[in-house]
């Protein structure tokens, strides 16, 4: 949560400077718990800043769910109880994320003020590292299967072949791009050199 | 920026210097603009942001929610984006809810990013002291920002210091922070009328003598010149030295003196425990030692939370007396307590 103010800052130095320009924060639904959070609604909202936060709710903050660390009610609810122009949404589908982000965004850039976006999503693998978790005691495989298939790429997907927008010769050629993209990334990593020591101390200051 | 100083013979306060350097600055830098809570109240934090928010008004003197924290982070934001904000906070200890975004984010920023993004914003904190201003409005938070890298830290004690202390960090790209003496603010000093800034790594010799180094800072400043008068005529030679910027530090004079002298002394508005001052002692033990005649004295002010009661206040806080005390002892001396037989008479005489 420590970059929710920074992301207000920005928004201040935009509306200082009278720049049409709008800075967004993604945070998880934990970060709604932190006093800075409504500190920064507060000061965005009275100086009518250009800044959109949008949560990420995945039900988790790290292995603990929401319903040990918040009352039972909705956090869009809250927010938007605080004043906040507030919208809750499904946050796994592509479109509507689009869709609304879209209109908060130029309402924003044209003074009305900041939002917030509460996009329901799903966290698939465990919270650090690339395995699956439901091993672990704190959720189920059954929960975790369930939510893969409302995977947000997967609907997107269905959605363009359904439309005729895509082909499956796209999809293929966009996941061969994807993976040739990644690919080139890991190399550049494996054969790079750690860095020398010399670097230990640039930028201090 | 360093320039040839003419010092013209015009005296202006603590509080005066530090409203000058700001005035100064900002009319030159429209990206300078000052926030906090009280920054446009009758008072103008000890009247340091009455003229600013004449001048600028609030596009520029921004009256802040009491939100430290995310606040805090917004001068960050702003700073990261082409701003140079300068937060005031009217205690120390009110610092200490901005910590998370001065120590994880500000100090470190720029280490970060490698080098792409800075945060050049100033933090001003005033230290209060007596008139039962009590354990959490007293504070004095130097050795808090002193022991993460990447922030610059000065506690200036005279006006002439804080006016060209300020103007500095106000172009210096590094996050900085300014601890100011309540005390001090009715102070007068010279000041030249132009803008000068004093570069950190500089510090100050009051005077020079060959029997005792002590390193002051701020408010111990004057305490100490005050002891070295006093141990003047007593035939003791106090050299004494005000680091100014405590961070970066200017350790060769300290060095060099205690080489000389043997013996230091090092007195710091804040406790001996981890403090400035025991960093101080750590420093030239380790790179003096072999100049040392006598152990190092740490001065402080006593191991508990600050007293309300006057009286306590009295024997919480250490005076030039103390500072006469020690010295004699270093140097196993009998004092001569007429020089020090005055009651303490603060020059400081409100309203707060």
């Amino acid at each position: 949560g420590g970059m929710i103010p920074v992301a207000v800052g920005a928004a201040l130095s935009y509306s200082m400077n009278k720049q049409s320009r709008i800075a967004v924060v993604f945070l998880g639904d934990a970060a709604v718990e932190e006093g800075a959070f409504l500190e920064s609604v507060n000061f965005a909202m009275l100086k009518k800043l250009p800044v959109l936060f949008v949560c990420e709710n995945n039900l988790f903050s790290t292995h603990t769910h929401i319903k040990y660390r918040q009352p039972e009610s909705s956090v869009y609810g809250r927010i938007k109880g605080f004043g906040l122009i507030s919208e809750a949404i499904d946050g796994n589908d592509s479109l509507k994320v689009y869709e609304i982000a879209g209109k908060l965004i130029s309402d924003a850039r044209s003074g009305k003020g900041p939002a917030f976006m509460e996009c329901f999503t799903y966290r698939h693998r465990e919270h650090v590292g690339p395995d699956f978790d439901y091993q672990n005691p704190y959720r189920t495989k059954e929960e975790v299967e369930s939510w893969i298939q409302k995977c947000p790429i997967k609907r997107l997907q269905e959605y363009l072949l359904k439309e005729n927008i895509f082909s499956l010769k796209n999809v293929d050629e966009e996941k061969q791009k994807i993976n040739k993209e990644i690919d080139a990334a890991m190399d550049f990593a494996h054969n790079s050199k750690w860095p020398s020591s010399d670097e230990l101390l640039k930028y201090v200051y | 920026m360093s320039t040839k100083i003419v010092v013209k013979n015009r005296e202006i306060t603590y509080a005066e210097a530090i409203s000058e350097a700001l005035m100064q600055v900002m009319e030159k830098d429209e990206d300078v603009f000052v926030m906090g809570l009280g920054v446009t109240d009758y008072k103008g934090i000890f009247g340091t942001t009455v003229d600013l928010y004449k001048r600028f008004g609030s596009e520029r003197v921004i009256e802040t929610p009491a939100s430290e924290n995310a606040l805090t982070g917004i001068a960050v934001g702003a700073a990261a984006f082409g701003k140079r904000p300068v937060f005031i906070h009217a205690r120390n200890d009110f610092m200490f809810l901005a910590l998370d975004q001065m120590i994880n984010n500000a100090s470190k920023w720029k280490y970060m990013y490698g080098g792409k993004s800075k945060v050049p914003f100033v933090v001003r904190g005033i230290v209060g002291k007596g008139w039962g201003q009590g354990p959490t409005h007293s504070q004095s938070l130097q050795s808090v920002f002193l022991h993460f890298p990447g922030l610059y830290v000065a506690m200036p004690s005279t006006p002439y210091d804080a006016k060209g202390i300020l103007t500095y960090m106000l172009s210096s790209d590094v996050p900085s922070v300014m601890i100011e003496h309540r005390t001090l603010y009715n102070n007068k000093g010279v000041v030249p009328e132009e803008l000068f800034d004093i570069e950190p790594g500089r510090a100050r010799l009051l005077s020079k003598g060959k029997d005792i180094t002590i390193v002051a800072t701020s408010l111990m400043v004057q305490e100490a010149y005050k002891a070295y008068l006093a141990l003047e005529k007593m035939g003791i030679e106090l050299e004494v030295i005000d680091p100014r910027f405590l961070n970066p530090l200017d350790e060769d004079t300290i060095i060099r003196s205690v080489e000389k002298t043997g013996r230091l002394i090092v007195a710091d508005t804040s406790w001996i425990r981890c403090g400035f001052s025991s960093e101080i002692s750590s420093l030239v033990a380790e790179k003096a030692f072999k100049s040392l005649k006598a152990p190092i004295k740490r001065i402080g002010v006593v191991d508990c939370p600050s007293p309300v009661s006057k009286s306590l206040e009295d024997d919480f806080y250490p005076t030039y007396k103390t500072i006469f005390l020690e010295s004699c002892k270093l140097l196993n001396k009998k004092p001569d307590l007429e020089l020090i037989k005055d009651p303490i008479i603060d020059s400081f005489t409100g309203p707060y």
